[in-house]
C-alpha cells in the first residue's frame, strides 16, 4: 500500500509537464512573480523560455531579473546587490566567479554585464575611471546586440559619456534607448536627454524636453515614475533660468507625491531643491536639503557625492568651516574620482 | 510587549470555545477582522469595526461584541507599538471600552472575559511602570507597579467569584441536545480557570518589583510557586494546568531551586507530542535548558540531548525567541562540555562543529540572543575577536557596533552626572573625553550604517538608526543634521516613538540654531519652530510634545510682543500641565510689557483705556495663575523673579500698592525678598536697581505709608549705585532717580488722562511727604538726597503739567521746590572738588536746572542757564536742542519765540549765534547717521513752530504765506529722504502735515499730498 503513491505523483507530472528538476532558468518579474523553464531565446525586448512544450515570452520592461541554471552563487549574489545600490559589494562578488567553471555563454555574458554596470555606476559616483569602465561596458553593447541587458547598457553608456562631457554622443545611446517599445522607456530617455541639456545649460530646451514627458498621454507606475522625473529635471531647468520660486513648488510637489520606497527619487529630489534654494541665495534652506541626502540617502552614491560638494561650501556661509573640511574630506575619501570630488 | 502577547496567548488558548466563530453576518466579518489582526493592521482594524456599527447588515450577535472587538483590537495594538506613552494611551482606552462592554452587556458570554482582560491590563500598567523606570526612578516605579498589581490581583478574584457563583447556577449535568448551555458552562469554566491563573501570577509579577535576591522577593517566588502547585493539582489535565507547571518551574528557576523546577519541566516535555502541546514542550524545554547549563548546574549533556530531541521533533523551521534561545543554549552546552573533554579527545571537535552548526542560525536572526551567538561563534572558531578596528561591511554590523558606543556615551554621561559634585577636574575631563570620543564613533557608525541600508533593512532598524544619530547630532551640538533628522522623521512615521521624539528633537535643534544665530534675520530658524510646533499641534494634539511645543512659540511670540499668539499658544496648554505655569508667566510678561509700550505711545496712537485696562488687567490674571503655578513647586529662577517683580509693578501702577508689596516681599520668590538675599534668580542686571526702585514706590504710595522701609530701600539703591562716591557713581544715581522719577511723571500722566484725582493727589502728598522726610534728615541736604528730591519734585511738576501755555500752580510750586533744590546741588558741587576737574558732570545739572525753569515759565532765566552752557560747550546737542525747546516754549507767549527757536539768538561777536536754533541744528546733524533722530526731531520743529507762529499771525495773507513756508519746509526734507527716518517718524511728519493743511483749508492728506506731487512730476517728465 506504501509504494503506489510515488508512481502516481510520477505519472501526474508526467501528465501535467511540470518536471521541476528540468526547469532550472528563472525570470522573476517586477512585482515578484517568477516562471521557470529553459532560456530558449533573447532580445533586447523579449526573453523567452521553453516551460514544458510550450514557450513563454516575457517583455523586458516587465523582467526584474532574470536567473540562470547552475550559475555561480556569486553572481546571484552580485545582481541583488546591484538591484539594492551596493555596487562595492557587486564588484567583489563578481571578482570571485572563476570564468573557466562558467560554462554556458549567457552565464559568460551576464557577468561580463554585471561587472560592466557595477563598474560603470561606481564610476559615476567617484570611484574609478569612466574612461575605463566606459570601454567595457562599449565592447559590452557592441558584441551583445541581442541581449536583454541591451537597453540598460546603452543607458549606463549615455551616463558615462555625458558625464565626460560629450553629451552628443550621450543623446546618441539615449536615442537607442528611446527606440524601445514601451512608453516608459522612451520617457525616459526623454528625462536622460533633458538632464543631459540641463548639464549643458540649455534650459529652455531642456525644459520643452521635460514637458513633453510630462504631456505625454500616459500611465501606469513606470510612467509616473518618468513623470516625476521629468519634474524633477523641469525644477532644474527653471532653477537654471533663476525661476527658483516655481522650481521649489515642483519639486515640493514631487516629494509630497512620491512613492517612499523610491528613495532615490528622493537622493535627487532634494539635490535639486538644493541646487534650486542656492540659486535663490537661500543658504540655510540648501543646507537643509542638500544634509537630507547626506543624511537620508546616502546610499546612492552619485548623489551623495553632489550633496557633499555643495555641503562643503554652504557650511562655509553658515559660518561652520570645520562641517566645511568634514564634508570635503567625505567627499575625498568615499569619492575620490567624483565629478564633484574635482570641482 | 512580550508580556501582553503572552497575555493575549493565554486568553486565547485558555478559551473554551471563540463565540466569535459563532456570530453570523452577511459579509466574512471575522475572517477579514482576524485577517486585518494578524496582519498587524491594527488601525485598519479598529476602522472596518467602526464602520460596522453603522452597517445594517450586520448580525446582532456581532453587534453585541463590537465594543469587545475593538477593545482587543486596542489591546494587540497597544502590544505592537514600541512607544510606552502611545501603549499606555491605548491600553487605557482598551480598559474603557472593556468596561463599556461589560457595563452594556453583563449577561454576555464574553463579559467574564472583558473582566479578566481588564485586570489583566492592570497587570501591563505595572510592567510598564517597571519597563519605563530609570535607576533613579526605581523605586517609586516598583512602588507604583505593585499598586497596580495589587488592584488586578482584587479584580482577578472578583471575577472568580462572579464566575464560581455563575457556574454554581448551572445544572451539574446537562442534556446532550442543550448544547447552547453546554456551551455557555465551557466558557465560563475556561473564564474561571484564566482568571485563576492570572491572580495567580499576581505574585511573580509583585516578586520582579524587589531586587532578586530580596527575602520579599523570595517570599512572592515561593507563594507564587505554592498557588500555581495547587492550579495544576486542580487542572492537571487541561492547558490551564500544564501553564500553571510551566510557571511552577519558573519560579523555582528563579529560586535557583533547579531540581525542582527541572521536574516541572520535565513533566512537560514528556507530554505526548501534539500540536496543542507543541508551544508548552518548547516552552519547557528552553527553560530547562536554562537550568542546565547554569553555572550553579552544569549538566550540560543533558542540555544537549534534550535540545537536539527538540530539534529533530519540533524544531523544523522554527524561528521564534523560544526556539531561537533552545539552540543557542544547546551549543552553548555543546562548548562547554567540549571544553570538559581532553584536548585530543575525537568528540570534542565533534561537539564543536555541532554548537557551531546550532549557533549559526541564532546568530543571523535579530533578538535577544544575537549578540551572544554571534560571540560564541567567534569562540567557536578559535579564532581571536575581530578587529575592532575594521569597519563594518553590513548594515546590521554597523548598526550593532553603533549601539554599543552609545552605551558607552550613555555610561559616561551617567559618570559625569553622577560624579560633579565631588571628582576632580581630571576626573572629569576623562570621563568627557570618553564620552565625547563615543558619542563621535557612535555618530560615525550610524551614519555607515545607514549608507549601508538597502531596501530589505529591517524598517524598524532603520528607523531607530535614523533616531540614534538624531539624538546623537543633538547631543553633540550638530543641530541642522539633528533637526533634518528629527523632521524627517517626524513627518514620515508620525505614528512611531522616533516620530515623535524626532519633532521633539527638531523643535529644540531649531530654537538652538535661532539663539545661536547673531544674524540680523533669523526668519528662516523661526519660520522652521513655526513649522515644527504647528505639525505637532496637527499630529499629537494630547500629547506633552504639542505643550512643549506650545510653550516654546509662547515664548517666541512673548519676545516679539505677540500679545494675542502669546495668549493663544497659551491656549493650548492644558490647565494641568506641567508647563502651563512657565508658559502664563512669559504670556503675562508679554502683555504687561505691551501695555507699557502702549503707555509710552503719543496720546493719538494709544489704543483707548478701555483697552489699556483690559490689557492691564488680563496681565495681572495670567500672571498671577502662573506665579501661583510656577510658586508652588516650580523652579526659583529669574523668570519667576521677574514675573513677580511685573505683578508688583502693575499692582504700584493699579494704585493697590499694598499687593505690591505682598509680592515684593513674599518670602520665597518675592523680588526684593532674593534681591536682599543675593539669590541667583536676582542676578539679572539692573534687577536689584529696579526692584528697590519698585519698593521705594510702593512704600512712599502705600497707606499708611511705610517711610522707614522707604528710606531703606533709598539707601540700599544709593548703596548699590552710588557706592563708590565719584563723580561717575554721582551720575548714574542720577540717571536712576530720573527713570524713577519718569515712572513716578508717566503714573501721575496716566492718572490725571484717567481722571482720578484722588489717586493723584495721594500719590503725590506721598512722596512731597517722604521728600521733606528725606531733605529734613541731611540738615541742609547731602547731593544724593538734594538729587533725588530735585527730581522727583521735577516728575512731580511734570506729572501736573498739563501741556498748556503755562504750567498749572500745582505744577508750577513742585518745579519751583525742584529749581530750588538743583541751584543748591550746583553751588554745593562747585565748591567740590571731586568736580573741578570733570566740569561735564555738571552740565547735565544745569540743563536739568534749565528745563526746570522752562517748565516753570521761566523761559529768559532758563535760555540764560543753557546758554551758560553753550558758552564752554556749544557744540553739544543736546543742549542746542535744549535752547531751541525752550524759544519755542516762549513762542506760546511771545510769538518771536518762535522765529528765535527756527533761526537761533544770542549772537556772538563774529555775528553768528551761540543759540544755533533749529535750522543749524538740522544742518549739523544732516547725513550723520548717529544725529539722524535730532535731524528729524529739528525738521519736524521747524514745521510746527512755523505753523505756531502762523497761527498768532493776525494778517491772513501773512499767516498763510508762513504755513505754506511750513509745507515747503516738510517737502524739502520729503525729497531730500523721501522714507522720513522710518515709520515712527513718517507718522509724526504726516501728522504735522495735516495740520498746517487744516489751518489752510486744504484736504488733511498728509504726506499723500507729496505723493501725488511725485507722481505728477514723474509723468510730466
Amino acid at each position: 500500500m506504501k509504494k503506489p503513491y510515488p508512481l502516481l505523483g510520477l505519472a501526474l507530472a508526467l501528465a501535467t509537464g511540470a518536471l521541476p528538476a528540468l526547469a532550472a532558468d528563472r525570470v522573476r518579474l517586477i512585482g515578484g512573480k517568477q516562471s521557470s523553464g529553459q532560456l530558449a531565446g533573447m532580445s533586447p525586448t523579449m526573453v523567452t523560455l521553453e516551460v514544458g512544450a510550450s514557450k513563454r515570452e516575457f517583455p523586458v520592461n516587465e523582467i526584474e531579473s532574470v536567473q540562470f541554471d547552475a550559475e555561480p552563487n556569486q553572481l546571484s549574489q552580485a545582481r541583488i546587490a546591484v538591484r539594492t545600490g551596493r555596487f562595492d559589494d557587486a564588484v567583489e562578488m563578481l571578482g570571485k566567479i572563476d570564468a573557466g567553471e562558467v560554462k554556458r555563454p549567457e552565464i559568460a555574458k551576464d557577468v561580463e554585464f554585471y561587472k560592466a554596470l557595477a563598474a560603470a555606476r561606481l564610476a559615476l559616483a567617484g570611484s574609478g575611471s569612466i574612461a575605463e569602465t566606459g570601454k567595457k561596458m562599449l565592447a559590452f553593447e557592441r558584441a551583445n546586440g541581442d541581449s536583454f541587458h541591451y537597453f540598460e547598457a546603452c543607458e549606463t553608456l549615455g551616463d558615462l559619456l555625458a558625464a565626460l562631457e560629450r553629451f552628443s554622443d550621450a543623446e546618441g545611446y539615449y536615442g537607442k534607448l528611446a527606440e524601445a517599445p514601451w512608453p516608459d522607456y522612451k520617457l525616459r530617455a526623454r528625462v536622460l536627454v533633458g538632464r543631459s541639456l540641463v548639464s549643458q545649460k540649455k534650459f529652455d530646451e531642456a525644459a520643452a524636453k521635460f514637458d513633453e514627458v510630462l504631456t505625454m498621454d500616459a500611465s501606469g507606475k513606470e510612467v509616473d515614475a518618468q513623470k516625476a522625473a521629468a519634474s524633477l529635471g523641469k525644477a532644474s531647468a527653471l532653477g537654471g533660468t533663476g525661476k527658483t520660486d516655481e522650481a521649489v513648488k515642483l519639486v515640493d510637489d514631487v516629494i509630497a507625491k512620491a512613492d517612499p520606497e523610491n528613495e532615490e527619487l528622493y537622493a535627487r529630489a532634494y539635490n535639486i531643491l538644493g541646487n534650486c534654494y542656492n540659486a535663490a541665495g537661500k543658504n540655510k534652506e540648501a543646507l537643509l536639503a542638500f544634509l537630507h541626502v547626506d543624511l537620508l540617502y546616502p546610499r546612492f552614491a552619485e548623489q551623495h557625492a553632489e550633496a557633499l560638494a555643495n555641503l562643503a561650501i554652504l557650511w562655509t556661509k553658515v559660518d561652520q568651516s570645520e562641517r566645511a573640511a568634514q564634508a570635503r574630506q567625505m567627499l575625498k575619501e568615499k569619492y575620490p574620482n567624483s565629478v564633484w570630488a574635482a570641482r | 510587549m512580550k508580556a501582553i502577547a503572552l497575555f493575549l496567548l493565554v486568553a486565547l488558548v485558555l478559551a473554551p470555545d471563540n463565540p466569535t466563530r459563532g456570530a453570523s453576518a452577511a459579509e466574512p466579518v471575522e475572517a477579514f477582522l482576524e485577517a486585518l489582526r494578524g496582519r498587524r493592521f491594527y488601525d485598519e482594524a479598529f476602522d472596518y469595526l467602526e464602520q460596522l456599527r453603522a452597517s445594517a447588515h450586520l448580525g446582532a450577535p456581532f453587534q453585541e461584541r463590537l465594543l469587545y472587538e475593538q477593545a482587543v483590537t486596542l489591546l494587540a495594538s497597544a502590544s505592537d507599538t514600541s512607544d510606552p506613552r502611545v501603549r499606555e494611551t491605548r491600553l487605557a482606552r482598551a480598559a474603557e471600552l472593556f468596561e463599556k462592554f461589560y457595563a452594556s452587556h453583563p449577561q454576555h458570554l464574553l463579559a467574564a472575559s472583558a473582566k479578566n482582560q481588564l485586570a489583566g491590563i492592570l497587570v501591563e500598567r505595572g510592567r510598564n511602570e517597571l519597563r519605563e523606570a530609570l535607576d533613579t526612578t526605581k523605586d517609586s516605579a516598583a512602588a507604583r507597579a505593585r499598586e497596580w498589581f495589587e488592584q488586578a490581583r482584587g479584580q482577578f478574584a472578583a471575577a472568580e467569584k462572579d464566575l464560581d457563583a455563575q457556574l454554581g447556577t448551572m445544572p451539574k449535568l446537562l442534556a446532550p441536545g442543550e448544547i447552547e448551555l453546554k456551551d455557555q458552562k465551557r466558557q465560563l469554566a475556561g473564564d474561571l480557570a484564566q482568571a485563576r491563573l492570572l491572580r495567580t501570577s499576581i505574585d511573580y509579577e509583585l516578586a520582579k518589583t524587589y531586587e532578586p535576591a530580596s527575602a520579599k522577593a523570595k517570599q512572592h517566588f515561593t507563594d507564587a510557586a505554592r498557588n500555581y502547585a495547587a492550579l495544576y493539582e486542580t487542572y492537571r489535565t487541561r492547558a490551564v494546568g500544564l501553564l500553571a507547571r510551566l510557571w511552577e518551574g519558573r519560579c523555582y528557576q528563579e529560586l535557583a531551586q533547579y531540581t525542582e523546577a527541572l521536574g516541572c519541566y520535565q513533566e512537560l516535555m514528556d507530554l505526548a507530542d501534539a500540536d496543542e502541546t507543541r508551544t508548552i514542550k518548547t516552552m519547557a524545554t528552553r527553560h530547562a535548558l536554562e537550568c542546565w547549563t547554569n553555572d550553579g548546574v552544569k549538566k550540560y549533556q543533558a542540555a544537549i540531548e534534550r535540545g537536539e530531541r527538540w530539534e529533530k521533533e519540533a524544531g523544523s523551521g522554527a524561528t521564534d525567541a523560544d526556539a531561537l534561545a533552545i539552540r543557542y543554549l544547546t551549543a552553548l552546552a555543546c562548548q562547554e562540555q567540549s571544553q570538559s573533554l581532553p584536548d585530543k579527545d575525537p568528540n570534542r571537535k565533534k561537539l564543536v562543529g555541532v554548537a557551531r552548526q546550532h549557533v549559526g542560525a541564532v546568530a543571523r536572526q535579530p533578538g535577544e540572543y544575537q549578540r551572544p551567538a554571534k560571540t560564541l561563534l567567534v569562540a567557536l572558531s578559535g579564532k581571536n575577536a575581530p578587529d575592532g578596528n575594521a569597519p563594518p561591511g553590513k548594515f546590521a554590523d554597523a548598526y550593532e557596533q553603533a549601539q554599543q558606543a552609545l552605551s558607552r556615551v550613555q555610561g559616561a554621561a551617567a559618570a559625569l552626572s553622577a560624579a560633579r559634585a565631588d571628582t576632580g577636574k581630571a576626573a572629569l575631563e576623562k570621563l568627557t573625553k570618553q564620552k565625547d570620543e563615543s558619542a563621535a564613533q557612535a555618530m560615525k557608525l550610524l551614519r555607515l550604517a545607514l549608507s549601508l541600508s538597502d531596501p530589505k533593512t529591517p524598517l524598524e532598524d532603520l528607523n531607530s538608526a535614523r533616531y540614534y544619530l538624531c539624538y546623537v547630532c543633538w547631543d553633540t551640538g550638530n543641530y541642522y543634521e539633528a533637526a533634518v533628522l528629527g523632521e524627517f522623521l517626524a513627518r514620515r512615521y508620525p505614528d512611531s516613538l522616533p516620530g515623535r521624539q524626532g519633532a521633539r528633537i527638531a523643535l529644540a535643534a531649531y530654537v538652538r540654531l535661532y539663539g545661536a544665530s547673531d544674524a540680523p534675520d533669523r526668519s528662516f530658524e523661526l519660520a522652521k519652530i513655526q513649522q515644527i510646533a504647528e505639525m505637532t499641534f496637527q499630529r499629537w494634539p494630547d500629547q506633552e510634545e504639542a505643550e512643549e511645543a506650545a510653550l516654546t512659540l509662547v515664548n517666541f511670540a512673548a519676545a516679539a510682543g505677540q500679545v494675542d499668539k502669546a495668549v493663544g499658544y497659551l491656549a493650548r496648554i492644558s490647565a494641568d500641565s506641567p508647563r502651563r505655569g512657565q508658559a502664563e508667566l512669559r504670556a503675562g510678561q508679554a502683555l504687561w510689557s505691551s501695555y507699557l509700550r502702549a503707555l509710552r505711545l503719543p496720546d493719538e496712537d494709544r489704543p483707548p483705556p478701555e483697552k489699556s485696562q483690559a490689557l492691564k488687567q488680563q496681565a495681572q490674571e495670567i500672571l498671577t495663575q502662573g506665579i501661583e503655578r510656577v510658586g508652588k513647586s516650580g523652579p526659583l529662577d529669574a523668570t519667576l523673579a521677574s514675573a513677580a517683580f511685573s505683578l508688583a509693578q502693575i499692582c504700584v501702577e493699579s494704585g493697590d500698592t499694598a499687593k505690591a508689596i505682598f509680592w515684593l516681599e513674599q518670602p520665597k520668590f518675592g523680588p526684593l525678598t532674593l534681591v536682599k538675599a543675593g539669590h541667583p534668580a536676582a542676578a539679572r542686571e539692573g534687577f536689584a536697581v529696579e526692584t528697590y526702585k519698585m519698593a521705594l514706590r510702593a512704600y512712599v504710595s502705600v497707606s499708611p505709608q511705610q517711610l522707614e522701609k522707604a528710606e531703606e530701600a533709598m539707601n540700599a539703591l544709593e548703596k548699590l549705585v552710588g557706592g563708590t562716591g565719584d563723580a561717575k557713581a554721582a551720575e548714574n544715581l542720577t540717571a536712576i532717580y530720573i527713570s524713577l522719577g519718569r515712572q513716578l511723571q508717566d503714573h501721575l500722566k496716566e492718572l490725571r488722562k484717567s481722571g482720578n484725582t484722588n489717586e493723584l493727589d495721594s500719590v503725590s502728598k506721598a512722596f512731597e511727604v517722604f521728600l521733606d522726610r528725606v531733605v529734613k534728615r541731611d540738615a541742609g541736604g547731602s547731593y544724593a538726597s538734594l538729587n533725588w528730591a530735585g527730581e522727583t519734585y521735577y516728575s512731580l511738576g511734570a506729572g501736573f503739567d498739563e501741556g498748556g501755555s503755562s504750567a498749572s500752580p500745582r505744577a508750577k510750586s513742585y518745579l519751583q521746590k525742584a529749581t530750588t533744590a538743583y541751584r543748591r546741588m550746583l553751588e554745593m558741587a562747585q565748591k567740590d572738588p571731586k568736580y573741578k576737574d570733570q566740569p561735564d558732570a555738571l552740565v547735565g545739572m544745569r540743563l536739568r536746572l534749565a528745563d526746570c525753569l522752562m517748565r516753570g515759565g521761566d523761559f529768559d532765566e532758563a535760555i540764560k542757564t543753557v546758554a551758560d552752557v553753550l558758552k564752554d560747550r556749544q557744540m553739544l546737542i543736546s543742549a542746542q536742542v535744549q535752547a531751541a525747546e525752550i524759544y519755542q516754549a516762549k513762542g506760546a507767549t511771545d510769538p518771536k519765540g518762535y522765529e528765535l527757536a527756527i533761526l537761533g539768538g544770542q549772537p556772538k561777536r563774529d555775528g553768528t549765534n551761540l543759540i544755533w536754533g533749529w535750522g543749524k541744528i538740522s544742518k549739523m546733524t544732516m547725513n550723520n547717521p548717529k544725529f539722524e533722530q535730532t535731524f528729524h526731531q529739528a525738521r519736524l520743529n521747524i514745521a510746527a513752530a512755523r505753523y505756531q507762529y502762523a497761527l498768532a499771525q493776525k494778517d491772513k495773507a501773512r499767516r498763510t504765506k508762513v504755513l505754506e513756508a511750513a509745507v515747503g519746509d516738510l517737502w524739502q526734507t520729503y525729497k531730500l529722504l523721501p522714507k522720513l527716518g522710518g515709520p515712527d517718524t513718517t507718522t509724526q511728519y504726516d501728522r504735522t502735515l495735516k495740520k498746517i493743511q487744516k489751518a489752510l483749508g486744504k484736504p488733511e492728506t498728509g504726506l499723500a499730498e507729496f505723493k501725488q506731487r511725485d507722481a505728477a512730476a514723474a509723468a510730466s517728465k
